[in-house]
């Protein structure tokens, strides 16, 4: 499982940044980012190398911010990579509610998604031999 | 039940009234020699000082309004000489030019003996610790609570307020166990609790005396709950005394008006005709023992509603709820009445942790109610935004009859209060901006 730290901001200029700049400040490094928009509400969504580091800084900052369980698995660098992963959890009715992609992982490329039910996922997943990485993976 | 002043308190109503007669005709005879403006206002209604011999005699006297006091500012309604003026204070002018108001000594006297037997009233006595923690100044809110705390024997700290971190190591050392402030600087204090690691298992408080401006039951309970004490409603207003024209008893269900010093009266705020006992209209009150300012039937522009059935603390001074409004706060959006208190009250019973939040006006009435996010209020999803967007609206639009709109501001953006929060910004032309 990999712990995502997320923040809600206001859908405006420079917010990421006060993020980023309070994360820098803490020494935390950053593998992956991904910006969500409701209108007014900005969530940043962070995958980082010491997620109770990046809250502590976050939480002194006043940001609000909280954490999330994703999974985290890497595919073959190719095309049809992500292909079969997916195959496997439509076939086992397992929703994605949002996905986004790490900076390469040795040979393949990592990626998380956000699902309801962990458990279930990652169950199938291993059994089908995907192969899963976690939090400790991107100290 | 604990007292200041038992015999008044408790008296049976015909002997209030009695009381009441006799120092209304008094100072209405008084404000007639010596303030012109009434003089004028009373030959013109075709009022003279003996048609006034008992308080029923009440309705034959015109009205004093806010625009009195500011037509004949500074010192022009007056009823002693400056050399008998030992204190001014003034109100905060947030709708116009500030009102002036002016103390003799026994007048300060008379408001400490006030301010006592409010504190008493929620189990206050000379043991006990009071922390000041309204501003002090011009406002009457610091000194007004400073005096009663000392006249009811108290330890007094005049912590005025503002530097809040001090506010909370004061409670804990000095031992503070009751505190007078504002209900939202009550509540920002519970914030900085939670973000310093503060625990009110420190403290020693028992009550919190809030006043000053509009406050719900969700925030009476989260002030409650957040600094483990009681928190009483206290009234007032410095063109009639200052806090404590009237406060709770520890029974928690309405405001004990110091009936022998003002006289209540409930009138319909569009005709001004008296209404009957029991019914909510905009609040009157006529000063029947203040010597340097004693206002004749001032308008305060609440909306209230009187209670004259038994207490169970046994006090038979008349109970007045909490306002439900000002007259001059109420923003008309398409032609529909709408208070801030309700928008309050319907917010905060949908979501009791939203309580830092702001009610913008727009051209064209578009009502936008902004809610500052606190955490914990929504999960990593888009979905759980919209879900709390989408019930906030239902909530607050079928509760004032006027649809709105929600945004959420980022945590800690909004404006601290540190006395009066601000929470109504009307953008339209001609907009009030006010409390």
């Amino acid at each position: 499982m990999v712990k995502q730290v997320y923040v809600h901001v206001s859908n405006k200029p420079g917010r990421v940044h006060a993020v980023m700049k309070t994360l820098a400040a803490a020494k935390v490094n950053a593998r992956s980012l991904f910006v969500a928009d409701t209108g007014d509400v900005g969530i940043i969504r962070l995958i980082v190398d010491a997620p109770e580091r990046a809250v502590a800084a976050l939480k002194g900052g006043n940001f609000k911010v909280d954490t999330t369980d994703l999974i985290g698995f890497t595919v073959p660098d190719e095309p049809g990579g992500l292909c079969n992963v997916m195959k496997i959890l439509g076939e086992n009715d397992i929703n994605i509610k949002y996905s986004y992609s790490l900076m390469s992982r040795g040979s393949g490329a990592g990626i998380v998604i956000r699902v309801d039910d962990n458990d279930k996922a990652v169950q199938i997943l291993t059994e089908a031999g995907v192969k899963l990485f976690s939090q400790g993976d991107l100290s | 039940m604990n007292y200041f002043l038992k015999e008044i308190e408790t008296a049976p109503r015909h002997e209030l009234e009695a009381l009441q007669s006799q120092r209304l005709s008094s100072k209405i005879k008084q404000v007639y020699e010596n303030v012109k403006p009434y003089r004028a206002k009373m030959e013109a209604a075709g009022v003279k000082p003996e048609d006034i011999k008992s308080v029923k005699d009440l309705a034959r006297l015109p009205f004093t309004e806010k625009q009195d006091l500011r037509d004949n500012y500074p010192y022009g309604m007056f009823a002693v000489p400056m050399s008998e003026v030992v204190r001014i204070h003034a109100s905060s002018g947030t709708t116009g030019k500030q009102t002036v108001v002016g103390y003799t000594a026994n007048d300060i006297a008379l408001w400490a003996q006030c301010a006592a037997r409010s504190l008493a009233a929620i189990g206050g006595t000379k043991d006990d610790i009071v922390q000041v923690a309204y501003g002090y100044g011009l406002f009457t809110g610091g000194l007004g609570m400073h005096y009663g705390a000392e006249r009811l024997g108290a330890v007094t700290i005049p912590a005025s307020s503002g530097n809040s971190l001090r506010q909370l190591e004061m409670f804990r050392d000095f031992g503070t166990t009751i505190a007078c402030l504002t209900p939202s600087y009550a509540l920002s204090l519970i914030e900085l609790m939670a973000q310093k690691g503060i625990n009110k298992a420190d403290f020693k408080l028992k009550a919190a005396v809030c006043g000053a401006e509009p406050w719900t039951q969700e925030m009476r309970l989260q002030i409650q709950k957040g600094l483990g004490l009681k928190a009483y409603d206290i009234y007032g207003l410095s063109e009639i005394l200052g806090p404590s024209v009237s406060c709770e008893c520890v029974e928690q269900c309405g405001m004990h008006i110091c009936e022998d010093h003002f006289i209540p009266e409930i009138v319909d705020p569009d005709t001004f005709e008296p209404l009957p006992a029991g019914e909510q209209g905009e609040l009157v009150f006529t000063c029947i023992t203040k010597e340097a300012f004693p206002l004749i039937r001032y308008r305060t522009r609440d909306i209230v509603r009187l209670d004259y059935s038994e207490c169970k603390c046994g006090r038979t001074l008349v109970r007045m709820m909490k306002p439900q409004g000002r007259t001059d706060d109420m923003l008309i959006i398409k032609g529909v009445n709408v208070f801030p208190s309700q928008i309050e009250a319907a917010l905060l019973g949908f979501d009791p942790n939203a309580t830092q939040y702001e009610i913008h006006v727009f051209k064209g009435d578009a009502l936008e109610v902004r809610i500052e996010m606190y955490d914990g209020m929504f999960r990593d999803s888009i979905g759980s935004i919209e879900e709390y967007r989408r019930k906030a609206i239902e909530e607050i639009s079928s509760a004032v009859t006027v649809k709105i709109s929600i945004k959420f501001d980022e945590k800690g953006q909004q404006k601290r209060s540190e006395g009066k929060a601000k929470r109504v910004f009307d953008n339209r032309a001609g907009g009030n901006n006010h409390g």
